[in-house]
């Protein structure tokens, strides 16, 4: 007798921790545990990143005679050169419809993308338009560090909001007087992963 | 009579054991069903473009001379 209304507390108890169990995954994975009417859509989230300002290019152009070396940079400053002055750097824009987080890579280094003796090759990104990077979560920001071969995360929230949404990347080079001559080209890739 | 109540009582936790194996398995087909997956929600969606950077240098005109 003892052992069947045992038996029975620990069915009830059983069958009370199954309940709770299912009604605690309903609620987790669904939020609706009441009985009413659902319309139902899904909005399938798009990462989706563009260079609307895809090249820089300086030109032409060579150390001035008796200077070590030439500066060179994307704000319009050409010192101790002839190249041409360029004033916008690489433009990044979210236009997918999720914020993303944005890591950077050369192909180069500045050896060998520029050669000679102390050649530099840096980078520094800065909003394009406000608040479109809300933490980078790194050194880039607004101070120009050496460029990487590998990954380094520029922006950890980049905003896919209208109007705040664009980035920009500067290029800061050092040319040295006995550099590699002829046309020199390297490639920056972004890649974007979308935040959770 | 004493009997009677004695089977009623297993008869019924058999019933209540059987009603939380139902619920069990319910629990682990929602788990397993993508759309109450929460593994979803949390999809990474990665996507990469590339800038170029390029200038063409010259050789200086002095380091020419003196060359020739």
């Amino acid at each position: 007798m003892q052992k069947d209304n045992f038996i029975l507390i620990i069915a009830i108890v059983v069958v009370a921790l199954a309940l709770f169990n299912l009604t605690f995954n309903l609620t987790k994975f669904t939020g609706y545990v009441s009985d009413t009417g659902d319309v139902n859509l899904t909005v399938e989230t798009a990462t989706s990143i563009n260079f609307s300002n895809s090249a820089i290019n300086w030109g032409a152009g060579k150390v001035n005679v008796g200077e070590t070396n030439a500066t060179l940079d994307t704000e319009g400053s050409v010192d101790k050169g002839n190249w041409t002055t360029v004033t916008t750097g690489l433009i990044i824009e979210n236009i997918g419809n999720i914020n993303v987080s944005i890591d950077l890579k050369t192909g180069k280094n500045a050896s060998s993308f520029i050669g000679g003796t102390g050649p530099g090759y840096s980078w520094k990104i800065q909003n394009n338009e406000t608040d479109s990077c809300s933490h980078n979560e790194t050194t880039l920001e607004d101070v120009y560090n050496t460029t990487s071969l590998t990954d380094i995360r520029a922006c950890g929230n980049f905003s896919h909001e209208a109007d705040n949404n664009q980035i920009v990347i500067d290029i800061n080079i050092t040319v040295p007087s006995d550099s590699l001559k002829g046309a020199r080209t390297d490639t920056i890739t972004a890649t974007a992963t979308a935040s959770a | 009579m004493i009997v009677k109540r004695k089977m009623n009582k297993k008869k019924l936790s058999v019933i209540l054991l059987i009603l939380a194996l139902v619920f069990a398995v319910a629990t682990i087909v929602l788990s397993l069903n993508p759309e109450y997956s929460s593994s979803e929600k949390i999809e990474s969606q990665r996507n990469s473009n590339q800038g170029n950077v390029q200038l063409i240098v010259e050789e200086n005109e002095e380091i020419e001379n003196a060359k020739g």
